[in-house]
């Protein structure tokens, strides 16, 4: 995280070659707020909660909400360039402020270049995925093996996602279940090629208790690498498999449940 | 002569040069890997006993242990190589799940023999946007005892990258385990192995009589 926090902040350095020879470095007011964000960065990201023998005990009828919001098309470009090796050599030479602006604006520029490109493939392909099915995609596959285990008496996919859980407990459900897909991207590790990835959260709700008891992020991405221009051909099929997979694996979670 | 200025942040900032040039080894080790939590197909078979020979590294790496190496002075290592790390884990997620996991030898009784070559062990860092991606990948032989009763064989992949931002940035012993756990979770979650363990057990089931233990009949998996 040390390595990190320098990189990122090193253009606010700023030296000062007026004091006889000896460097004096001073700061800006932002490094110390972006110093202060990126330790408290630390800290770990959401736990997950499992579901235990005793979690499921009493939750016959069960609601299912899905949603999935704007699709976050965007390409990350992930990789250790060689040039940014050699700017780091030239750091004892010229210091690591001027390095680190270089760094910063190559960076830059490669990164909104590549970034520009393609977020504009993105956004085509983006404009072929159909929200409601994706919703509609999630809950078949994560229903399918709930249904054929038994795991409930009764599961119903509703469609109205503003329903609260007062209302869904006066409707006499016992939990409810949401799967939100927090996140499609397209992610390159070098090159033009890039994978689809999707993020999917499950939350299961014991209306009873108001008790979260079921809690998992799942992260689900495509085996192969291809181009964003396949994409806008295969997208959706993509996606299709991405979310069986996605719904199948949580739902695992309840069918297999010890 | 002037005095050097005292400022605590030229402190702080001298302190994180100071540490990238040190520089340093970042180790992971085994028990730091989480065991999975998530609803395994194989809980559905019935336990049985795989024995585990050797994996083999097939990448030809000079050091198989190193993930990657960011700058001059920064290594991102396991403790042990993948080749011994990776059997440890889905040695665990098969224990996990009920099952019993032994060393092979010529004399040990198993349902099945468990082989694996490490073909991907792979680490990207960038400060642009700032994030670990990291990738796995293993070769799984696994063979029905008798060996008549089929091989199973099946490369299985597990990639991470990590998430960066002011709030919340996913550090690369997060996203290593991140990687290795979503790996073990394809090995955990394929039905296709789950249905061929289940096909090895029926014909195991099937072909001995039970009156003279003779084979009667064999199911190709």
């Amino acid at each position: 995280m040390n390595l990190i926090a320098f990189v990122v902040n090193t253009s606010d350095l700023i030296f000062d070659p007026k004091t006889n020879g000896l460097m004096k470095i001073r700061l800006r007011p932002c490094l110390c707020i972006c110093m202060s964000l990126l330790f408290v960065s630390c800290a770990s990201v959401n736990e997950e909660t499992y579901l235990t023998n005793n979690s499921l005990s009493g939750i016959k009828k069960v609601a299912i909400i899905a949603s999935a919001n704007d699709p976050d098309l965007t390409s990350a470009s992930i990789g250790y360039t060689p040039g940014a090796a050699f700017l780091a050599l030239l750091i004892p030479v010229v210091g690591p402020a001027a390095v680190g602006g270089v760094m910063l604006a190559g960076n830059a520029i490669e990164s909104a270049a590549r970034s520009s490109a393609d977020s504009a493939n993105a956004k085509v392909i983006g404009t072929k995925v159909d929200l409601s099915s994706i919703e509609d995609k999630i809950v078949q596959s994560f229903t399918a093996p709930l249904t054929k285990a038994s795991c409930f008496d009764r599961i119903d996919y509703l469609k109205d996602k503003n329903s609260n859980d007062r209302q869904l407990s006066d409707a006499g459900y016992d939990a409810v279940i949401r799967l939100d897909i927090k996140n499609i991207s397209f992610v390159s590790v070098g090159g033009d090629n890039v994978n689809l990835r999707i993020r999917l959260q499950g939350q299961l709700t014991n209306l009873r208790s108001r008790k979260v008891m079921w809690d998992r992020l799942e992260y689900i991405e495509s085996r192969e690498y291809h181009t964003l221009d396949y994409y806008q051909t295969n997208g959706p099929k993509e996606l299709n498999a991405l979310l069986e997979k996605a719904g199948q694996i949580l739902a695992y979670d309840f069918v297999y449940l010890k | 002569m002037k005095r050097l200025s005292y400022h605590p942040y030229s402190l702080i900032s001298l302190s994180v040069v100071i540490l990238l040039f040190t520089g340093c080894t970042h180790v992971m080790k085994v028990n730091e890997f989480s065991t999975l939590q998530t609803g395994s197909p194989l809980r559905s078979v019935p336990s049985k006993t795989f024995a585990f020979k050797e994996f083999k590294d097939i990448r030809n790496a000079d050091n198989p242990s190193l993930l990657m190496h960011t700058g001059f002075f920064h290594d991102w290592v396991l403790e042990s190589p993948p080749a011994v790390m990776i059997p440890i884990l889905i040695k665990k997620e098969l224990e996990r799940n009920g099952h019993k996991c032994v060393t092979f030898s010529p004399q040990v009784k198993a349902d099945f023999i468990v082989e694996g070559n490490i073909y991907r062990y792979t680490g990207h860092f960038t400060t642009f946007p700032d994030a670990f991606s990291v990738n796995t990948g293993v070769k799984i032989m696994i063979s029905a005892m008798p060996t008549e009763q089929g091989v199973f064989v099946k490369s299985y992949v597990g990639e991470y990258t990590g998430v960066s931002g002011y709030m919340v940035t996913e550090s690369w012993e997060f996203c290593m385990n991140k990687a290795f756990m979503s790996m073990i979770e394809e090995i955990s979650t394929d039905l296709e192995l789950v249905e061929f363990i289940n096909k090895s057990a029926t014909a195991q089931k099937a072909t001995v009589s039970p009156v003279d233990g003779k084979i009667l009949e064999k199911i190709e998996p």
